[in-house]
């Protein structure tokens, strides 16, 4: 993925995805007139590479599920482009797409129609693009899919209902790989799992990845969990993309203030460590999204912040080997 | 005040069963642990082990169609569940209190913060009005809130999710507990927001030396803040013992695959996850035996015929498997 040098260079070949100054407002009604954008996505620029993982961590509301549902074009973008394998997606039809690009989305409770069996959620993607007229062909592909997602193909006939949260994530994950995709958002796949189970779904992930040469924008905001399926991770803060580097390097390395904030306060399994660990005291929290600070997004809770950081929003810059980050001072 | 060894509050024995039309699904299944003053137990599980259930007892809290089977809770050793109206409203709030998991939906969104703090103090206080209010600021501070004076005058919506939560815990402390249940209190805020939430309930700790029982499906979030931890899985105890014995000298399978399964930030990235394989058991019809036996790397054979009692390892250490014991010590089947 990104870094830099293959934007400049028109788009390495090996580029599955590519997002450039990607933008998303929502209008919101002030007043019976009135109306001021939120600002969800504003001006996100990121490539991936085939077969590679693009972790997106953040707190809620800044605007990670709104990227994931935006590039799949969930979402109308404001502004910016998407490209999928060199071809802007903007100005296109995209059931010419939906085969290509696909999710996975957080909640599997609700994300299952409850009235369908497992096997026509499974079959609904094959079914509009008629790819199975052949009922026995068709069936066949579905009991395949639910066995490479780990599923009994018993449960052909059942419903969602009768299905645990671990089991569902699989019937979600068995959907969207339905239609032969390349590329997948995964919306938060298991935070809503129980921890014992979350392991089971991402081994399975980078499994059916390195199997199918899947490429995924992995969204969470568990960075432990980031970092350990992504080849690279962006931080996101207030619709900004505010620091980008390889998922070890960033984990070492944090440079923006806020990531290294983040850093400090993820919980450890470990008492001694937990104890001994230097944390960063954090004070205040996210702003409204709709009235952010003047300039730098993190300003109001930053320990460097200045007046430069009032005046202009610091952009996203190469601090050296392919780790970008959004601050005044680095 | 209570006994001469601290114990607080004792759990014997404890089994609650939920009953629906067809079955009954048994959340608590006969556990038992001693609370001391002053200390901070953590309580963890996942979805299903009952660890809420066990807990929202203590409160009464028990949904209509939840049934204490079996079992005591003795709070400075007088039985809870044998309590009547009177008393359990004594009890409630001034000597125990609650936080719950979502703020939001604890918070009633037609009053001002001012009118659900005062609540409390009127009832279970004699201040007078001016009194309460100083007592009211007095909380807001002590939660780490800026601006109290307006901050009363708003309501719930108006506010962040870790603004609510420190809110919930203001209106916990507001008649000095000696224990506060917190279920999940940082689970539905973000990790910035519940390092700020766990550091402030560290302090309070430290400054109002109240108990504090801390249920989470984390461990991670309890590593640092427990004294105490009891790990349960479908409705039992299966290990307790320090924080410390919890995290480096664990014997239990599940408090292993538990500890394994979750990545940690210093974890290589090629290095692969090791999950805990199959599913939780269904609670309405458990099996005999050890009910973690079907997902256990290490079961014998007698753990599919009998579950194993809790063995002492020391004195504050105990785990519930066989393979503790000497093969001459676990019973022939």
């Amino acid at each position: 993925m990104t870094v830099s040098n293959q934007t400049t260079s028109g788009a390495g070949k090996d580029i599955l995805l590519e997002v450039r100054g990607l933008k998303k407002y929502f209008q919101v009604k002030t007043g019976l007139f009135k109306s001021v954008d939120l600002k969800a996505v504003d001006d996100v620029s990121f490539s991936i590479r085939k077969g590679e993982t693009l972790g997106i961590v953040g707190e809620s509301g800044c605007g990670k599920t709104t990227l994931g549902r935006t590039i799949l074009r969930l979402e109308e973008p404001t502004g910016g482009d998407i490209l999928y394998a060199g071809e802007s997606i903007l100005h296109r039809d995209m059931n010419e797409f939906r085969d290509k690009m696909q999710i996975v989305f957080q909640d599997p409770y609700a994300s299952l129609d409850p009235r369908k069996t497992v096997s026509d959620i499974i079959g609904e993607a094959m079914d509009i693009r008629k790819m199975y007229p052949n009922k026995a062909e068709r069936r066949d592909r579905i009991l395949e899919l639910m066995e490479l997602v780990g599923l009994n193909q018993q449960f052909y006939n059942r419903f969602p209902h009768e299905f645990s949260g671990g089991q569902r994530q699989r019937i979600g994950i068995a959907r969207s790989l339905a239609a032969g995709p390349s590329f997948i958002v995964c919306d938060e796949p298991v935070s809503a799992l129980d921890v014992s189970i979350q392991a089971q779904i991402i081994n399975m992930l980078e499994d059916l990845q390195k199997e199918k040469q899947l490429t995924y924008l992995f969204i969470a905001h568990d960075l432990a969990v980031v970092k350990h399926i992504s080849r690279h991770v962006g931080v996101m803060y207030l619709g900004h993309m505010v620091e980008l580097a390889e998922s070890y390097e960033l984990y070492k390395n944090p440079l923006h203030p806020y990531t290294q904030m983040l850093l400090s306060s993820i919980p450890v399994a470990n008492p001694d460590l937990s104890r001994s660990r230097k944390r960063i005291r954090l004070t205040g929290e996210i702003p409204s999204p709709l009235s952010p600070p003047s300039g730098c997004p993190f300003r109001n809770r930053c320990p460097k912040a200045d007046g430069k950081c009032a005046e202009c929003l610091p952009s996203l810059e190469d601090t050296g080997s392919g780790h970008l980050a959004a601050c005044h001072h680095l | 005040m209570g006994n001469s060894n601290g114990v607080m509050l004792q759990v014997n024995d404890l089994a609650i069963s939920f009953f629906t039309k067809k079955d009954e699904i048994q959340a608590v299944r006969g556990i038992s642990y001693e609370l001391n003053r002053g200390e901070v137990l953590g309580i963890v599980g996942e979805s299903g082990s009952g660890k809420s259930v066990s807990s929202h007892a203590i409160l009464r809290l028990t949904p209509d169609n939840g049934v204490v089977k079996s079992g005591e809770i003795l709070f400075e050793g007088n039985d809870i569940l044998k309590m009547d109206k009177k008393q359990m409203e004594k009890l409630r709030g001034d000597r125990i209190s609650m936080i719950f998991q979502d703020p939001m939906t604890a918070l009633d969104p037609l009053f001002t913060v001012e009118y659900q703090l005062n609540e409390s103090l009127k009832k279970h206080t004699d201040l007078s009005k001016e009194q309460r209010h100083a007592r009211m600021i007095e909380l807001l501070d002590l939660v780490e809130i800026n601006q109290p004076e307006r901050r009363l005058r708003q309501y719930p919506h108006e506010l962040s999710g870790g603004m609510r939560q420190r809110i919930m815990i203001a209106m916990a402390l507001s008649c000095n507990p000696d224990i506060l249940i917190a279920d999940e209190p940082t689970t539905a805020l973000d990790v910035t927001i519940q390092a700020q939430i766990i550091d402030l309930l560290k302090d309070l700790k430290e400054r109002l030396g109240m108990a504090i029982i801390f249920i989470t499906h984390d461990l991670g979030v309890v590593s640092d803040i427990c004294d105490k931890i009891i790990v349960m899985y479908a409705g039992k105890v299966v290990e307790e013992g320090t924080s410390r014995q919890i995290f480096y000298e664990h014997t239990h399978p599940y408090t292993q695959g538990l500890l394994e399964s979750v990545p940690e930030v210093d974890t290589p990235v090629e290095q692969r996850l090791k999950p805990i394989p199959g599913n939780p058991p269904d609670m309405s019809c458990l099996r005999e035996g050890c009910a973690f036996a079907p997902r256990c790397p290490y079961a014998m054979s007698i753990c599919a015929r009998e579950d194993a009692p809790l063995i002492e390892l020391d004195e504050t250490h105990a785990a519930a498997c066989w393979k503790l014991l000497k093969r001459e010590e676990v019973p022939a089947v």
